[in-house]
């Protein structure tokens, strides 16, 4: 539950890149998109969630400190990010003609942002804020982009957590004696037997569980457009770094 | 007189000056790609052939990109391309600094022993792994992985053809050994090592691979060019304890699954106990601590999974929870596959390598990759390769499964220690 999906977008394949056969024109320069298209391209097949970016930076060598604040418990932030199409973006992304340069217009370039899939709605932040201010900013626009209020269902799930917990480490346990009940050299049927009723149980009452909490976690996405790439914008000049 | 040599030695001044001035900036733009330059050959040809190395980056990769392409979608990566007989390299390892334990110091200490035979500049008492040296002692250990597999095949470079044939021919004959000399395929297997799992992950994107859920070790086929590659970052398998043992076992499988799908030239996937059971077979002949996993049932990567494989499989073995050699033999996925079945597959390897000294696996292995009956553009269906396998284990081993679990179950209580 509090595994973050991230998404690592390309504008383009290779295959796109390379010249097509019969066709004399060179390899494909790269560009930046025009934002409405780079909005696009980085939602990916039918994505109508409210989008995370996070922009990674060669100081931050491939973590993620800009989002998850190290000194702090990150549940909530996590929970908080499931109801997101969560996208990493690489550091070349500043170059002026990375493609999706665009997204991020301003001279000072945020870390991290947040927005519709359109792009609208959109919240920045450096990577030092608070975590205060970005659960804010989270729940505000999950409120925007779905039909159910966030907060009853983040604590509920946070009661789930500590559920989920408890049955993990059962199942560990379990699984442990039987395979150590196994792997003796005259093994007891009956504690086999009672191990393979327990393991089955506690896999029952965590599926029944995980089912709940999913249901909780359905907030039902209100009905919006994805956006479509203009197709004769042209490209807005990328500000600075 | 005087003016002239006045204005010659101003000359002179301002030429050293501009010279002055210029200095730094050529100095600077070569500080600036001197991380690109081996120090340990510093690309002098007599010790890259010595060492047996064919090219630094930037290198020939794909169907639709080569290396450069690579280095300008993650420059700030500063990808180390290296090219030996078989592989073609890309490493972003960071130095590492030499373990503690004394075990994996002596271990450690004779790899680099065995390095400084062909690069005699190498110090074998470092206190670091720089990023040069690592990615040398990836290119010795997976040369050494590629030799293993030919000797454990029975195969010598002569049996494959000499050059690359180009496109499978939809009629193969039963002697078709692939289309070309890397153990059947066209091309040199290529190898990724990166520190970052999400420049992995779009790397994959790129390579216009379906978008995994989470960041995984990649594998792919480079169709026209006939080559395999493997991808995987020291992050995916991050331990605290001796990281780069970790990710060695881990390369060093993974490897091995690769090669011996390449073997007569990738066109089927094999049966997920024979690619999974050989590829932990040959790790832990030499790392008897180690065992990897291509997937597994309920697998949880942070877990570590016990050892004393043939202790457990003795036990399994006597207590009849081994798993049957034809419900095993039947899945085509590893995710398939319980922990229980993964160390059955590895016995049962075990068992089928020591047979006539191997040479009887090798030509089962060979059957089952033989060219299967599959429509144009379409992969063959698994029902061949399970029929193949089946066919194999009949006319090689002259067993059919049920006899084959019988003649195991002797040799693991025979073979296997008690404790």
């Amino acid at each position: 539950m509090l595994r973050l999906d991230w998404h690592f977008p390309v504008a383009t394949a290779f295959a796109d890149d390379a010249p097509k056969d019969g066709r004399t024109s060179a390899a494909m320069v790269e560009r930046a998109l025009p934002r409405a298209e780079a909005f696009y391209k980085v939602n990916g097949k039918g994505n109508k969630k409210p989008l995370l970016v996070l922009r990674e930076c060669t100081l931050c060598k491939g973590t993620e400190h800009a989002l998850f604040d190290r000194r702090l418990n990150n549940e909530k932030t996590k929970l908080l990010c499931q109801w997101f199409y969560c996208v990493k973006l690489p550091p070349k992304v500043m170059d002026a003609k990375h493609p999706f340069r665009n997204l991020f217009q301003k001279e000072k370039p945020p870390h991290v942002f947040i927005c519709s899939p359109d792009g609208s709605n959109l919240t920045e932040f450096s990577g030092e804020q608070t975590q205060a201010a970005l659960h804010k900013a989270m729940i505000q626009l999950i409120g925007k982009s779905y039909e159910k209020k966030p907060m009853p269902a983040v604590k509920s799930m946070l009661r789930f957590l500590s559920q989920f917990d408890k049955h993990d480490g059962m199942l560990q346990q379990y699984e442990t004696q039987l395979q150590t009940e196994m792997l003796r050299s005259k093994p007891r049927k009956s504690a086999l037997k009672k191990l393979q009723k327990q393991i089955a149980k506690v896999r029952k009452q965590r599926d029944t569980a995980m089912k709940r909490a999913k249901a909780v976690c359905d907030l039902k996405l209100k009905v919006i457009k994805t956006p479509a790439a203009k197709a004769g914008e042209e490209a807005a000049p990328a500000a600075g770094r | 007189m005087v003016i002239s040599h006045l204005v010659r030695r101003t000359r002179v001044a301002s030429s050293v000056l501009l010279l002055a001035l210029a200095l730094p900036t050529v100095a600077l733009a070569q500080d600036k790609n001197a991380w690109r330059t081996d120090p340990y050959t510093k690309a002098d040809p007599k010790i890259m052939a010595r060492a047996g190395y064919v090219k630094y980056g930037p290198l020939e990769w794909a169907d639709d990109h080569d290396t450069s392409k690579i280095d300008a979608m993650m420059p700030e990566a500063r990808i180390l391309w290296l090219e030996t007989k078989h592989f073609r390299i890309g490493s972003t390892l960071p130095t590492l600094a030499m373990p503690k334990d004394s075990k994996a110091k002596r271990r450690l200490g004779a790899e680099l022993k065995q390095l400084k035979k062909l690069l005699p500049s190498i110090k074998t008492k470092t206190k670091k792994l720089d990023r040069w040296l690592r990615l040398h002692l990836y290119a010795q250990r997976l040369e050494a992985i590629y030799a293993d597999v030919e000797k454990a095949l029975h195969v010598t470079a002569k049996d494959f053809p000499k050059k690359y044939v180009g496109k499978l021919p939809l009629n193969r004959p039963a002697t078709f050994m692939g289309l070309g000399p890397y153990l059947g395929m066209g091309d040199k297997m290529c190898v990724l090592l990166l520190n970052k799992p999400s420049n992995l992950m779009r790397y994959a994107a790129k390579c216009g691979q379906p978008a995994a859920k989470k960041p995984n070790p990649i594998a792919i086929h480079f169709f026209d060019r006939g080559s395999l590659l493997f991808g995987t970052s020291d992050k995916l398998v991050a331990t605290t304890k001796d990281p780069d043992y970790q990710l060695q076992a881990h390369v060093q499988f993974n490897m091995t699954v690769q090669l011996l799908h390449a073997f007569r030239h990738f066109s089927h996937s094999l049966p997920a106990w024979l690619a999974d059971g050989f590829a932990n077979s040959m790790l832990m002949a030499q790392h008897p601590t180690k065992h990897s996993f291509s997937g597994m049932k309920n697998w949880d990567r942070a877990k570590t999974y016990p050892g004393k494989w043939n202790v457990n499989c003795r036990r399994l073995a006597q207590n009849d929870f081994y798993s049957r050699g034809h419900a095993l033999s039947r899945h085509q996925s590893p995710y398939e596959l319980t922990f229980n079945d993964q160390m059955c597959s590895w016995s049962r390897v075990d068992y089928l390598r020591s047979i006539a000294g191997g040479k009887k696996f090798a030509e089962f292995v060979a059957l089952v990759s033989a060219p299967m009956p599959a429509l144009p553009g379409k992969a063959p269906d698994f029902a061949h390769v399970l029929k193949a396998q089946d066919e194999a284990l009949k006319a090689v081993f002259g067993m059919t499964w049920e006899e084959f679990d019988e003649a195991w179950l002797k040799y693991a209580i025979k073979k296997y220690p008690r404790k």
